[in-house]
């Protein structure tokens, strides 16, 4: 018969490995939606709608915050080397973005816990919008007007935010 | 190991959701009418590019009334800028006239492609009236 000690042991490495591959799981369809999103025609370059922030979103609520910047940097890195991009500008550009969404969204989850999904998924996109609007003024054009891009992104940012949240309601109600 | 999420479950939770689409709104609203009067605001300079060979470059500072003649890939065209800090191509040797028919611009740029010449506004007004120190 195994004993107490043995049973709690081969149930904390069973929920190590679960979530392991939970994550893994994620980080592949976070990947899929990133690599069908990539040809859709866009706005403006570095707006779109980033579904694959539902998937990192509900790492962060369901596992920690580093799971969820471990499935942001999965997804850039696998999405970037599928559809040739890794490390060009654009791959940086959307590196950007998925990072600093993960790290928002995580900060806002901790700051604000009586918020609903809505603030933490549209604080999350709007980061995003913003360090990819950063680091395409960085590599390529200076002097973009800082205010029509504001605007542009809270529009763009609070529709697609919104999206992201009933996405990830609807998954970490089925879960 | 799995975190509680109950809390975040609702896709709007209360009032704090609400305030907060409506400030981004708000913002965004503010944002673009500056961005409008930024789009008003009359260039310092305005910069004329000609790709003939050899290139040719002016620059104008602005306000100023004057008429600039260049001679473009196709033939002649001029470029008159008003007081008011507008410029416009009033003529140009291409056949469909397009950035003829363009008209005055504040703030903006003009290309004739055929005749090869763009005019950017290079520099806006400081929207600063005054240093305090």
């Amino acid at each position: 018969m195994p004993s107490a000690d043995n049973l709690n042991q081969h149930r904390q490495k069973t929920s190590a490995v679960e979530k392991i591959a939970t994550i893994a799981i994620l980080a592949s369809a976070a990947t899929a939606l990133q690599i069908i999103e990539s040809p859709l025609p866009r706005f403006l370059p570095w707006l779109k709608p980033g579904l694959a922030n539902a998937l990192t979103l509900y790492a962060l609520l369901r596992f920690s915050t580093l799971a969820g910047v471990g499935v942001a940097l999965i997804r850039t890195f696998i999405a970037g080397t599928v559809l040739g991009t890794l490390f060009s500008p654009v791959y940086l550009i959307s590196l950007a973005g998925a990072l600093t969404s993960a790290l928002t969204m995580s900060i806002i989850k901790k700051l604000l816990p009586e918020s609903g999904l809505s603030t933490i998924s549209v604080s999350g996109a709007l980061a995003s919008n913003w360090a990819q609007l950063m680091a395409v003024q960085l590599m390529f054009a200076g002097g973009i007007s800082v205010w029509f891009h504001l605007a542009v992104m809270i529009w763009v940012g609070i529709p697609s935010g919104l999206i992201v949240a009933r996405l990830t309601a609807e998954l970490l109600r089925r879960t | 190991m799995v975190q509680d999420s109950e809390k975040v479950k609702k896709i709007f939770a209360g009032r704090l959701d609400v305030v907060f689409l409506l400030a981004l709104g708000f913002i965004s609203v503010v944002a673009w009418l500056l961005h409008q009067g930024e789009a008003n605001t009359a260039p310092k300079t305005v910069s004329v590019r000609v790709f003939t060979e050899p290139e040719q470059f002016f620059r104008v500072s602005m306000p100023a009334s004057r008429t600039l003649v260049v001679s473009g890939k196709l033939g002649p065209a001029e470029i008159q800028f008003s007081s008011a800090g507008e410029y416009r191509i009033a003529s140009s040797t291409c056949p469909n006239h397009i950035c003829v028919n363009y008209g005055w611009v504040k703030n903006g740029s003009l290309v004739c492609v055929p005749n090869g010449i763009v005019v950017v506004a290079e520099e806006k007004e400081s929207r600063v009236d005054a240093v305090s120190r």
